[in-house]
């Protein structure tokens, strides 16, 4: 573990049309998961919404503050990606072993959320450079493919709940997978996908520089 | 509930054909943003780059981690909850 100075958290000027979307779509999650009968889940959406609403608007008051020099410890990259990968192969023994939606999954599961939300929290190579034309279509079309997804499973779980046999014949993704979630093999091979993608989040994408295609090949 | 009567079997299929449909549309995205088409980004870059700010960062791990929330926890199979 080092010792290091640095900014404080990363100071923002207003409202990004990302950050704004997807507080949206965090608050129309909560709605979702209230109205479908999952107050756990329609909290957890609502809570996270309304943290980083808060969160951003605090940061937007201290814009205006001078900066302050604030000491943080951290870890640096190769320790953070060997600790992270233990505790993700853990987790994954443990998920496959006990039992499925039992108390220590849902405890696990839950420690594991708040432990990559305290990794993510603070990060060093904050930018606020201008990002290049490209970036911005790349983001429009992946929020499009998101979009879409999320939006042809609501419409299939409305139908599902609203039409006898609806279930048969709108199935949502969950209802999909719940064969393979089941199954204990392919259930340690989604489990494990899922834990990959959370320790690309937390080591990889985090720390990685924003870089353009056409930067990287020139 | 809506009284109507429709083939579940059909409706079935074009539900899940809409699943993989954007699957592939993802796919072919990404492949063709790697190829330098479009001028595009592929996926896991655009979410990098995302992330430099805090409340992106924070809503795109809270998203991933509910994925697996939903499948693994999921007190509201459990405990109703």
């Amino acid at each position: 573990m080092t010792l290091t100075r640095e900014l404080p958290p990363a100071a923002v000027r207003s409202w990004s049309p990302s950050a704004l979307l997807w507080v949206i779509a965090l608050t129309i999650m909560a709605v979702f998961q209230l109205w479908r009968g999952a107050p756990i889940d329609g909290l957890i959406f609502a809570v996270v919404a309304v943290v980083l609403v808060v969160e951003r608007a605090v940061r937007l008051r201290r814009a205006a503050s001078p900066a302050r020099l604030a000491p943080r410890t951290h870890l640096d990259g190769s320790r953070r990606l060997a600790i992270v990968v233990a505790v993700a192969l853990a987790a994954l023994l443990v998920i496959v072993v006990a039992p499925r939606t039992g108390p220590v999954s849902i405890t696990l599961t839950a420690g594991l959320g708040l432990g990559a939300v305290a990794l993510v929290w603070n990060r060093a190579s904050d930018t606020h450079a201008r990002p290049p034309e490209s970036r911005r279509r790349s983001k429009v079309a992946w929020a499009s493919v998101g979009i879409t997804l999320a939006l042809w499973e609501a419409l299939a779980y409305i139908l599902s709940v609203a039409i006898p046999r609806g279930w048969i014949g709108f199935p949502t993704v969950s209802l999909l997978l719940e064969p393979a979630v089941e199954f204990d093999l392919s259930r340690a091979l989604l489990t494990a996908a899922w834990l990959v993608g959370g320790v690309w989040l937390v080591t990889a994408a985090v720390a990685r520089r924003p870089v353009t295609r056409a930067a990287a090949v020139s | 509930m809506i009284d109507v009567v429709i083939d579940v079997e059909l409706t079935r299929a074009i539900t899940i054909a809409g699943y993989i449909a954007v699957v592939v549309a993802a796919i072919a995205i990404d492949i063709a943003a790697r190829r330098g088409i479009g001028r595009l980004e592929p996926l896991a870059d655009t979410i990098a780059a995302a992330m430099h700010d805090r409340t992106v960062r924070i809503a795109v791990v809270a998203t991933w981690w509910w994925i697996g929330w939903h499948f693994l926890a999921d007190p509201t199979r459990s405990y109703g909850l």
